[in-house]
């Protein structure tokens, strides 16, 4: 009999240590890289002997190392079992990763299993739901909120497309009206963000209305001609600058100009706002009512709402903290 | 005859407990030929199955560490911090939707399930996506996309919700040339069928719809990934040099239905039979619809589920099955640049942000739909349709626990049977547990419904029995020297049935 056990236990200890060998061969998959914030030949990622090329989403293998060149640089990873980032600077050295999949033992699932089947550890799982179609009721309704046009606003002439924002609901039926009453553009928009079809926009006073809920916001838009708009600076319009930089450099310097130019400013960033960072933060800013903190020499225009320089929220940071 | 009733009332009289056992046993398999040969639609017996089938999927998601042929997945996963950095948008916006597909689809992936229904507008034009799809190279991975279906009020078939960008993948005239609709890109059905107790347990392998007066048939996302992902495992089958969604098509449209009346729910077949072991066949059981779900929800981890091998032209290695990854963080990239990582892996973009609403109760709780669609996927891939074992394995099973449960009953106190043949139905669990991870799945539900409706015509006659000696007095609690002998509890056989 004892033969036998010992027989078996050496079986059990063999089949196991060929399953660790076999899994120590194989590279095993452990989580990713989130980010990092300078350029990729900064950081050196291997995988045994072979160097990789560090780019958002690069797998991490079991065992890899990471060095981060240059004292200012980091780079987040994503592990398994980790319910944080893990962030490595040049301060980790070559740092090597290394992470473990969970492993479920027969013993310990039966073991889970049967606590769940008694309900001794699970959570009972209870979510609530509403009884409304496509659950949309809670997204649609809601006060109307459009803090850019706390104002009158001011924008240049010229056929353009126009884009008008708002924070809630979500669905907002919007008209541009010309001074007679005249509809000059409208529709409905989803989301924050709606835009108008080109329209040549001359210099003349127009009403921009927003309806939602019953509930109905108007404000008046003055159209101005473009030799009457401020001077942007010169350099904001070197061609040899990319044109996303310029788009994102012009519509800062309209929000810092004035309020009433926060409109004008939106027109530049809102059409990169689905590709570029910078640009997504300013407009969903611009759609807030918030602008760049103005020159402490003063005199160019003020801060408003609740992202103004009173408040201590800086306004181009909030939104990539929410 | 008379000779017949002497001998039972001798054996009755001489050997008691083997004669109440056998007249349990033979009332047993009268139970079980009534259920087995007339199915009686007892809501009962789908229960009992059902929470038998769950609890051993929640034992294998438990218990399995790894799987060795299963393709991996990526989940490019449209999660909270996506949706709120995205604009909070009441529909996802299409362009991100372009930049997502254009990436991954420039990173070799084995398929792209895109789980997102594009019949909704996102108030824009969605040229971006018209565009990208227009442009969509043969040479790129096969693309499905959402088809929903509206319900046809008259009681027809459900009519196909189209899209705006059907167009830019069906036949159409550029410069006056007919272009042929791109044969790698197709619209799937994502539709499942969820239970009156709120679980989403078995899947549809295509729906039956109407397109203008043409009846048709929308294969399922499933079915669809399945299929080129057996394809790219087990190869094609022999004498068929189809590409794997053309032969799906192809074996598809048997199940056509005849007009736009009425579906076509009664035939039968195989729509994929290699390996042969291992059959995607459509039928009629319920059995055959079981979504045997491996993995479960976990909200921020990076990987879900057992570890799966990578397949060897694009390095070999381990991964889980799911690698999770949000799609935030591949939008801003060039989308001209190939993703790390979904090379040889199929692809599923979908959301999982508590707003979209699409998250559903399964026996592994809940989960975001595009979980479900992995799910399903890798079932489909793994076990083919789950198969029922061979009636005489059945029947001899369907003994055994009859068998038990009457000796059990027999000797021991009723509570005490009750946990016993949990017991013994959890180590049948244990002893089936490989061949329900191969997709051969034993329903449970006849012999405990069987050995439930057994004890309870046994407490019925006991108490009949009562009733005729005690008469009125029946009515009246028992004094202490009285024993009613109907306090039995009843239902032994169905909490058995659940363990």
């Amino acid at each position: 009999m004892k033969r036998w056990v010992l027989v078996l236990i050496l079986v059990t200890v063999g089949s196991s240590a060929v399953r660790a060998a076999e899994a120590e061969h194989k590279s095993v998959e452990i989580g990713y890289i989130e980010s990092f914030d300078h350029k990729a030949d900064v950081y050196v990622l291997k995988t045994g002997d072979t160097r990789r090329d560090v780019v958002i989403l690069a797998p991490v293998f079991d065992g890899d190392t990471i060095e981060v060149n240059d004292a200012s640089a980091t780079l987040t990873l994503r592990l398994v079992g980790q319910a944080g980032p893990i962030v490595l600077s040049k301060a980790n050295g070559v740092a090597t990763i290394t992470g473990r999949i969970p492993q479920k033992g027969f013993l310990s699932g039966v073991f889970a299993w049967t606590a769940s089947v008694v309900q001794l550890f699970d959570r009972e799982q209870r979510e609530q739901v509403s009884a409304s179609i496509r659950d949309l009721g809670s997204q649609i309704g809601g006060e109307l909120s459009a803090p850019l046009f706390a104002r009158p606003q001011l924008v240049l002439a010229g056929r353009r497309k126009l884009t008008i924002g708002w924070v809630s609901p979500l669905m907002v039926d919007i008209r541009v009206l010309d001074v007679d009453g005249r509809p000059v553009a409208s529709g409905r928009g989803s989301g924050t963000l709606w835009t108008t079809p080109e329209v040549d926009w001359n210099p003349a006073d127009y009403t921009v209305e927003l309806t939602a809920s019953g509930e109905t916001m108007r404000q008046s838009l003055h159209v101005l001609p473009i030799d009457k708009g401020p001077n942007l600076p010169t350099e904001l319009s070197d061609p040899t600058v990319p044109e996303p930089l310029r788009a994102v450099a012009a519509g800062t310097w309209y929000a810092a100009e004035d309020p009433a130019f926060l409109l004008e400013a939106l027109q530049h960033v809102a059409p990169d706002a689905g590709s570029s960072r910078p640009a997504r933060l300013l407009t969903l800013a611009f759609i807030e009512g918030k602008r760049p903190r103005p020159q402490p020499s003063g005199g160019r225009g003020e801060a408003d709402g609740p992202g103004g320089p009173h408040s201590g929220d800086d306004p181009l940071a909030a939104p990539s903290t929410r | 005859m008379g000779v017949l009733v002497k001998a039972l009332e001798r054996s009755r009289a001489h050997y008691p407990k083997a004669f109440e056992l056998a007249l349990s046993v033979v009332f047993g398999i009268l139970i079980e030929i009534v259920i087995l040969c007339f199915q009686p639609p007892l809501l009962l017996v789908r229960r009992v199955g059902d929470d038998t089938a769950d609890q051993m999927i929640r034992l294998l998601e438990r218990t399995t560490t790894n799987i060795p042929k299963s393709p991996a997945f990526v989940f490019i996963d449209i999660d909270d911090a996506t949706w709120k950095a995205w604009g909070s948008h009441l529909v996802t916006p299409r362009a991100y939707i372009a930049i997502l597909l254009e990436r991954v689809a420039r990173s070799k992936p084995l398929a792209i399930v895109l789980d997102v229904d594009l019949a909704y507008s996102d108030a824009t034009d969605g040229k971006a996506l018209k565009d990208f799809l227009q442009d969509y190279k043969s040479s790129w991975p096969p693309l499905l996309l959402v088809r929903s279906l509206a319900d046809d009020p008259d009681g027809g078939l459900p009519r196909l919700r189209l899209t705006e960008y059907d167009q830019a993948i069906g036949p159409r005239k550029i410069n006056g040339d007919l272009v042929p609709a791109k044969d790698n890109v197709m619209f799937t059905s994502p539709l499942f069928e969820r239970d009156g107790d709120g679980k989403v347990r078995r899947w549809k392998l295509f729906a039956e719809a109407c397109d203008g007066a043409a009846p048709i048939v929308v294969p399922s996302m499933h079915l669809a990934a399945a299929i080129i992902a057996r394809q790219a495992i087990y190869g094609a089958p022999p004498a068929d040099d189809d590409a794997p969604l053309e032969r799906m098509k192809r074996r598809l449209a048997a199940f056509t239905p005849t007009n736009c009346e009425r579906a076509n729910g009664a035939r039968e077949g195989t729509l994929d039979s290699s390996p042969l072991d291992r059959p995607i066949r459509i039928e009629r059981d319920d059995v055959s619809k079981r979504v045997i779900y491996r993995v479960a929800w976990e909200p921020g981890a990076v990987g879900l589920g057992p570890i799966v091998e990578l397949p060897a032209p694009v390095g070999g290695g381990q991964t889980q099955l799911v690698e999770v990854r949000p799609a935030r963080l591949v939008a801003p990239g060039d989308r001209g640049a190939a993703l790390p990582g979904l090379e040889g892996r199929i692809v599923v973009i979908g959301g999982s942000f508590e707003s979209g609403g699409d998250r559903y109760n399964t026996p592994l709780g809940v989960m975001p739909g595009s979980l479900m669609i992995i799910n399903a996927i890798e079932a489909l891939t793994q076990n083919g349709t789950p198969r029922e074992f061979p009636t005489p394995f059945r029947i001899v099973i369907s003994l055994v626990v009859i068998v038990v449960a009457s000796l059990l009953t027999l000797f021991l106190r009723p509570i005490v049977a009750a946990a016993a043949l949990s017991a013994f139905l959890l180590m049948l669990m244990f002893a089936l547990l490989n061949r329900f991870q191969a997709g051969a799945v034993l329903d449970l539900a006849v012999p405990a419904v069987g050995a439930f409706v057994h004890d309870l015509w046994d407490s019925t006659v006991t108490m009949a029995q009562d009733i005729r000696r005690l008469r009125l007095r029946w009515l009246l609690k028992p004094g202490s020297n009285e024993d009613g002998g109907a306090r039995r509890p009843q239902g032994v056989a169905k909490e058995g049935g659940d363990g």
